[in-house]
């Protein structure tokens, strides 16, 4: 990531436009993350929504497909 | 997402990530994923017919006939998936420790639920179908990124856009 990447805008959808953008898409095209902490995701999560913790977000930011929109909560 | 899971309302999926991973990387080879597919599809089917059987409203209990109706197909394209994968006919084997039609979608057991259901609202009853549809959503999109056979992907990631109208349809139902 470049030192100008920290300044690109990042979008704030409402669930509503959030669920409007999952239902026209199919599932392989976006990357659709929960950050929160595992007992949270148990708990009840968006259908199809990865488990990726805010701690290990770093670390792991390579399992997730660039070329696709990335949607977190 | 503003608001986080708290503004979603409704239609999550629940239960654990590593509960879902462990069975994946277990049962990651397709049959067994079908296997699994197939058993609650089945259960969710005998749900979806016997709620339609208790129904007095005509038209909620036409749209659970139909999602019954609509788990028998998607029945039948497990079974054509399997047939393709492992070269064999006939229903799915029973995945281990999962008796085909004696759990539903989110890992209730069918005859607890039926019971439970009885004396129930249609709004509560639709309101445990659309966690039971939520629960499917979420398995065959997560089904569709864990296996590497592209026919199985293509399958499993059509029954979640199906899966999906299912949902459509519960919660419009719900809405009125």
């Amino acid at each position: 990531m470049g030192f100008f990447d920290y300044f690109k805008p990042v979008p704030i959808w409402t669930a509503e436009e959030v669920r409007a953008f999952l239902r026209e898409r199919s599932a392989e095209s976006y990357n659709l993350i929960d950050v929160r902490q595992p007992e949270e995701y148990e708990g009840g999560h968006l259908p199809g929504a990865r488990l990726l913790p805010m701690a290990e977000l770093k670390d792991r930011l390579g399992d997730l497909d660039r070329s696709k929109p990335t949607i977190t909560y | 997402m503003e608001g986080g899971i708290d503004a979603w309302n409704g239609l999550a999926a629940g239960g654990a990530y590593e509960a879902g991973l462990a069975y994946f990387s277990r049962a990651s080879r397709p049959e067994e994923l079908i296997s699994l597919s197939f058993a609650l599809e089945e259960g969710n089917r005998v749900f979806y017919e016997r709620i339609s059987m208790e129904l007095k409203e005509e038209e909620a209990a036409s749209i659970f006939r139909s999602m019954g109706q609509a788990e028998e197909r998607h029945k039948e394209t497990l079974r054509e998936l399997h047939a393709r994968v492992t070269g064999k006919g006939g229903d799915p084997a029973q995945p281990e420790g999962v008796e085909a039609g004696a759990f539903l979608e989110g890992g209730a057991p069918l005859q607890e639920t039926l019971d439970w259901a009885k004396g129930k609202t249609l709004e509560e009853i639709l309101e445990l179908a659309i966690a039971m549809e939520s629960n499917a959503l979420d398995r065959y999109i997560k089904m569709g990124r864990a296996v590497t056979d592209e026919r199985s992907r293509e399958v499993f990631l059509a029954l979640s856009r199906e899966e999906q109208k299912h949902l459509e349809r519960m919660t419009s139902l719900l809405d009125r």
